[in-house]
C-alpha cells in the first residue's frame, strides 16, 4: 500500500511539473495567439500574419535552410557511414572520434566557430559567406553528419555483403549494385535519420542567431524579433504556433517514413572490409567532411581566439575577466556570465535529475494492468514533447504564462533553470530508460521472495543500475543546460546573463575586441561543456565501472 | 571449348593461411562437376575466385573461352560469363520474385518486352510461375532456392556456380530439388560446378566428382564409374554416403521399379513408389 502511495506521489509530481512548466506555457502561447486583448476568441492575428508576404518568405527561408542542412548532412553522412563503419584502415578510429565532437559542443560554440571560419580573417573568408544562409547550412551539416553516419553506419555494417556479391555475379557493376541493392536496404535508416536532422535543423535557433540571422530569418528568430523588438506578443504567439505546426508536420512525416514497411534485411555480425582502391570517392567525401566541415572550424575557433593585431596572445582571454565588451555601458564580464551559467546549469541539473529519475522509474516499472501500461506509454510520449517543441516555444511560453502571471518571478531569475530543465528533460530521461529497462524483472522477484520490501528492492536492485546512469545523465543535463540558448535568450534578465547569451550579444556588436572575446568565451564554454560530459561519464560507482 | 579452365591457382589470406595451393580444374561445356570437401577445405573459396569475388595471388582462370584471371589481372565479377547460387539464396529483399529474376536482365539492358517474356519463361521452367508477384519474405526455403536458380538461368550464363545451395533444406526436399537442378541444367545445356558437403547430393546432380583437399582438387572421374575401392582413406571417409544416389522412377509395376540415376537405369525389386517420384537408392558393396 505504501509503495503504491509512493508511486502515486511520484506520478503526481511529474504531472504537476510538466503541467506548470510545459503544458501551461505552450497552451498560454497558443491562447495568446487566438484571443484579443480582453480575452475574447479572435483569429484575426493569424489572418494578418498569414496574409503578409514576409511571413511566407520566413516560412520559405526556414524550409530552405532546414532542407539544405538535411540534404547536406545526408550527402556527407552516407559516405561517412560507409567509410567509418563498413571499412577498416589505420586511422579509422581517430576519424570516428573526431565525428563525435559535435555531440558534446553547445550550438553557440559551433556558431561562433563558423563565424571565425567564414569571417574576414578566417581560412574560408574569401568565399564571402559570413553571416549568410550558406554559413548556417554548413553549421547544420557540421552538427548532423555524425548523426546520419552513426544511424546509417550502424545498419550498414550489419548488412550481409553476399547480397551485393549476388548482384555482382548477376552482372551488376559496383555502381549499379550500390544503387539497386545497398541503397534500398539503407533507405529506411536514411529516411528516419534525415527526418530527425530536418527536425533539428528547423529548430536550430541558436545557430541562426549566432550566425547573424541571415535574410528574413526563421520562424523562431521572428518570434524573438516580435517579442523583443516590437513587444508584439500576439504576433509572436502566432509565429510560435506556426513553428509548432512546422515541427509537428516534420515529426509526422518522419514517423511515416520510418514506419514504411521495413524490408526483411539480412543482418549479421558487423563486418568490415579493408579499404579498397575503388573506395576513393566515399573516402574523399568523408575526409572533406571530417577535415573541412568538422575539424577546420574547431581549429580556427581556437586559433582566432588567440590571434590579436600584434600576433598570438591570451589578450582575448584576459578581456573575459576584465571587460564587459566595448560599446556596452557597464554590465557583467564574461567571467561573471560564466559563473551565472554554472550556477544556473547546476540548479537546472538538480531539477532535471529529480524529475528525470522519477519519470524513468515510473516508465520502466513493470505493471500488470493494461490501463497502467497504457498510461506509462502516454507519459513516455508526453515527456518527449519538449524535444519536439522548440526551446524558443518554451522560452516564449514561459514569458506569456508564468512571467506574465508573476513578473517578480521572472525578474528573480528562477525561470531560467526551470526552462533549461524542461529542455534537457527528454534527453536525460531517454539516457536513463535503457539502463533501467535492462534490469531483469526476475531479479526483483528473486529479491522479493528473499524477503526484500519494495523500498529495499528499489535501493538494492534498481539502485546500482541507476547510479551507473546518473553520472552520465547529470553530465548530459549539465552540458545541455550550460549551452542552452533558445529558451534562455527570452528569459535571462540583462544583468544576470548566461555565457551563451553573452556570446551572442558580443557578436551583435561591432569591434575587434568584442569578436575576439566572443571567440575566447566560446572556447571556454565548449571546454566546460565537454568536461562536464566527460566527468559525468567518469563519475560512477567503482564497483560498477569494472562490469560495465 | 571448355567452360572453365583453372590452372595452378594460389590464394592465401592476409594472415598467411594458404587456402588454395595450386588448384587445377577443367570443366567441359555442358558438364556438371560435383565438388566435395571438408569444411574449410577451400571449396567455397574456389567458387568465389572463379566468380571474381575474390582474387587469387597467382594462376589463371578461363571462363567460357575468356581469360578472367591471369597472374594479377582480374576481370570484375559482372563481366564474367558465369553466375552463382548462394547457400542461403541471397535474394534481394526489396524486390518481388519476378523483380529478383529480372535483375540480371536489367543489368544487361535487355529490353522490357523481352525481359518479361524471359522471366515468365524461366519461372515456368522452375515451376514457380504462380509466385511471380510474391514478396521474398513469403517464400519457403525451397521456393527461395528455386528463385535463386531462376535468377541465374534467365541470364543464360555459360556456367553456374552452386555454393551448397540446398544445405539449409530438409533431406527429402534436398534430394528432390537436386534431381530437378540436374534436369534444368541438362535441359538448358548449362555447365556447372556444384559444391556440397553431401556426397549423395553430389552424385545426384553431377556428371563427375572432384574432391577439394588441402587447397587442390582431386578428380575422381565420372559418377557412373566411381569406384570407392580406388580411393584413399581420407577421401573415402569424406564420401561416407557415396553409395546413395537419387533418381526419378521411370517405370513401375508390382514386380519391379525402374529408377533413372545419372543417365543409368537401376531396377529395384517390387513396387517402390509412383511414376515420376524421386527416390534415393543405396548402393553398397
Amino acid at each position: 500500500m505504501r509503495a503504491r502511495l509512493g508511486w502515486g506521489a511520484a506520478v503526481a509530481v511529474i504531472l504537476i511539473f510538466l503541467t506548470i512548466f510545459f503544458a501551461w506555457p505552450v497552451g498560454a502561447m497558443l491562447i495568446r495567439g487566438i484571443t484579443d486583448d480582453v480575452g475574447a476568441l479572435d483569429f484575426s492575428a493569424f489572418g494578418e500574419v498569414l496574409t503578409t508576404s514576409r511571413t511566407w518568405a520566413i516560412i520559405g527561408h526556414t524550409l530552405v535552410m532546414a532542407l539544405g542542412g538535411t540534404i547536406g548532412s545526408v550527402v556527407f553522412g552516407v559516405p561517412a557511414a560507409y567509410i567509418l563503419y563498413r571499412t577498416d584502415f589505420p586511422g579509422r578510429t581517430v576519424l570516428r572520434s573526431i565525428t563525435l565532437v559535435p555531440f558534446v559542443l553547445p550550438t553557440v560554440v559551433v556558431g561562433v566557430a563558423f563565424r571565425a571560419v567564414f569571417g574576414v580573417n578566417g581560412p574560408l573568408g574569401f568565399l564571402g559567406l559570413d553571416q549568410t544562409t550558406w554559413a548556417v547550412i554548413a553549421a547544420m551539416i557540421f552538427f548532423n553528419i555524425s548523426l546520419i553516419a552513426r544511424q546509417v553506419g550502424g545498419l550498414w555494417q550489419m548488412l550481409d555483403p553476399r547480397t551485393v556479391e549476388a548482384a555482382r555475379s548477376l552482372g551488376a557493376s559496383p555502381i549499379r549494385a550500390f544503387f539497386t541493392i545497398t541503397l534500398p536496404s539503407l533507405t529506411p535508416a536514411i529516411g528516419a535519420s534525415a527526418g530527425l536532422v530536418f527536425l533539428y535543423c528547423s529548430t536550430a535557433y541558436s545557430l541562426v542567431r549566432t550566425l547573424g540571422t541571415p535574410g528574413v530569418g526563421t520562424l523562431e528568430t521572428e518570434v524573438f524579433r516580435q517579442t523583443q523588438t516590437f513587444l508584439d506578443l500576439r504576433t509572436a504567439a502566432v509565429f510560435s504556433a506556426l513553428q509548432v505546426v512546422f515541427v509537428l508536420a516534420s515529426v509526422w512525416v518522419t514517423q511515416r517514413l520510418s514506419h514504411r514497411a521495413t524490408t526483411a534485411l539480412r543482418l549479421q555480425q558487423p563486418v568490415r572490409q579493408p579499404l579498397a582502391r575503388t573506395d576513393w570517392l566515399p573516402l574523399t567525401v568523408t575526409l572533406f567532411a571530417v577535415v573541412v566541415i568538422i575539424l577546420l572550424p574547431m581549429i580556427t575557433l581556437v586559433e582566432r581566439s588567440l590571434a590579436t593585431e600584434t600576433g598570438y596572445s591570451l589578450h582575448n582571454y584576459r578581456l573575459l575577466m576584465t571587460s564587459s565588451g566595448s560599446g556596452f555601458a557597464g554590465g557583467a564580464t564574461a567571467a561573471q556570465a560564466l559563473e551565472h551559467s554554472l550556477k544556473i546549469a547546476l540548479d537546472a541539473t538538480i531539477i532535471c535529475m529529480v524529475m528525470a529519475i522519477l519519470t524513468a522509474l515510473v516508465i520502466t516499472r513493470h505493471v500488470r494492468s493494461r490501463t497502467l501500461a497504457r498510461a506509462q506509454r502516454a507519459l513516455d510520449t508526453f515527456i518527449m514533447m519538449p524535444m519536439g517543441v522548440s526551446s524558443v516555444t518554451i522560452g516564449f511560453g514561459f514569458l506569456v504564462s508564468i512571467h506574465a502571471f508573476n513578473p517578480g518571478l521572472g525578474q528573480s531569475g528562477v525561470l531560467v533553470p526551470l526552462a533549461q530543465a524542461v529542455v534537457a528533460l527528454p534527453l536525460v530521461v531517454r539516457s536513463l530508460i535503457p539502463i533501467l529497462a535492462a534490469v531483469d524483472p526476475r531479479q526483483r522477484h528473486a529479491a522479493a521472495v528473499l524477503g526484500a520490501s519494495p523500498a529495499r528492492i528499489l535501493a538494492t536492485i534498481d539502485g546500482p543500475y541507476l547510479l551507473r546512469a546518473i553520472g552520465l545523465a547529470a553530465g548530459l543535463s549539465f552540458s545541455v543546460s550550460l549551452g542552452e540558448f533558445g529558451a534562455t535568450s527570452f528569459l535571462a534578465s540583462p544583468d544576470y546573463q548566461t555565457l551563451p547569451v553573452y556570446i551572442v550579444r558580443l557578436l551583435s556588436r561591432p569591434g575587434a575586441d568584442n569578436f575576439g572575446m566572443a571567440l575566447a568565451a566560446a572556447v571556454v564554454l565548449g571546454v566546460v561543456a565537454a568536461v562536464a560530459l566527460i566527468l559525468g561519464e567518469r563519475i560512477r560507482p567503482r564497483t560498477l565501472r569494472s562490469t560495465s | 571449348m571448355t567452360a572453365i579452365n583453372v590452372t595452378n591457382l594460389h590464394l592465401a589470406y592476409p594472415g598467411g593461411a594458404q587456402v588454395l595451393t595450386g588448384a587445377n580444374l577443367t570443366l567441359a561445356e555442358g558438364e556438371i562437376l560435383g565438388l566435395l570437401g571438408a569444411s574449410g577445405s577451400g571449396k567455397s573459396t574456389l567458387l568465389r575466385v572463379i566468380a571474381g569475388l575474390q582474387h587469387p595471388q597467382t594462376g589463371t582462370i578461363e571462363v567460357a573461352g575468356v581469360i578472367t584471371d591471369d597472374d594479377g589481372e582480374h576481370v570484375p565479377p559482372h563481366r564474367r560469363n558465369c553466375t552463382m547460387v548462394f547457400q542461403d539464396a541471397q535474394l534481394f529483399p526489396h524486390r518481388s520474385v519476378a523483380g529478383n529474376v529480372a535483375y540480371g536482365l536489367q543489368a544487361a539492358n535487355v529490353p522490357k518486352p523481352e525481359r518479361r517474356r524471359r522471366v515468365a519463361e524461366v519461372l515456368e521452367m522452375v515451376d514457380i510461375a504462380e509466385l511471380a508477384n510474391r514478396a521474398i519474405t513469403e517464400l519457403s526455403g525451397g521456393q527461395a532456392q528455386r528463385v535463386a536458380l531462376a535468377r541465374c538461368l534467365v541470364i543464360r550464363p555459360a556456367v553456374i556456380l552452386f555454393d551448397e545451395p540446398l544445405s539449409a533444406l530438409d533431406r527429402g526436399l534436398r534430394q528432390r530439388l537436386a534431381v530437378e537442378i540436374r534436369e534444368l541444367l541438362k535441359q538448358t545445356g548449362t555447365s556447372a560446378i556444384y559444391v556440397t558437403h553431401d556426397p549423395a547430393e553430389a552424385t545426384t546432380v553431377a556428371d563427375r566428382i572432384g574432391v577439394v583437399e588441402q587447397g587442390s582438387i582431386l578428380d575422381l572421374g565420372p559418377v557412373s564409374t566411381l569406384n570407392i575401392a580406388d580411393l584413399s582413406d581420407s577421401v573415402a571417409s569424406l564420401l561416407g554416403g557415396l553409395g546413395e544416389v537419387t533418381g526419378v522412377i521411370t517405370a513401375v509395376s508390382d514386380e519391379s521399379t525402374t529408377v533413372e540415376v545419372v543417365e543409368k537405369i537401376v531396377v529395384l525389386p517390387g513396387r517402390q513408389g509412383g511414376l515420376g517420384d524421386t527416390i534415393s537408392v543405396n548402393l553398397s558393396r
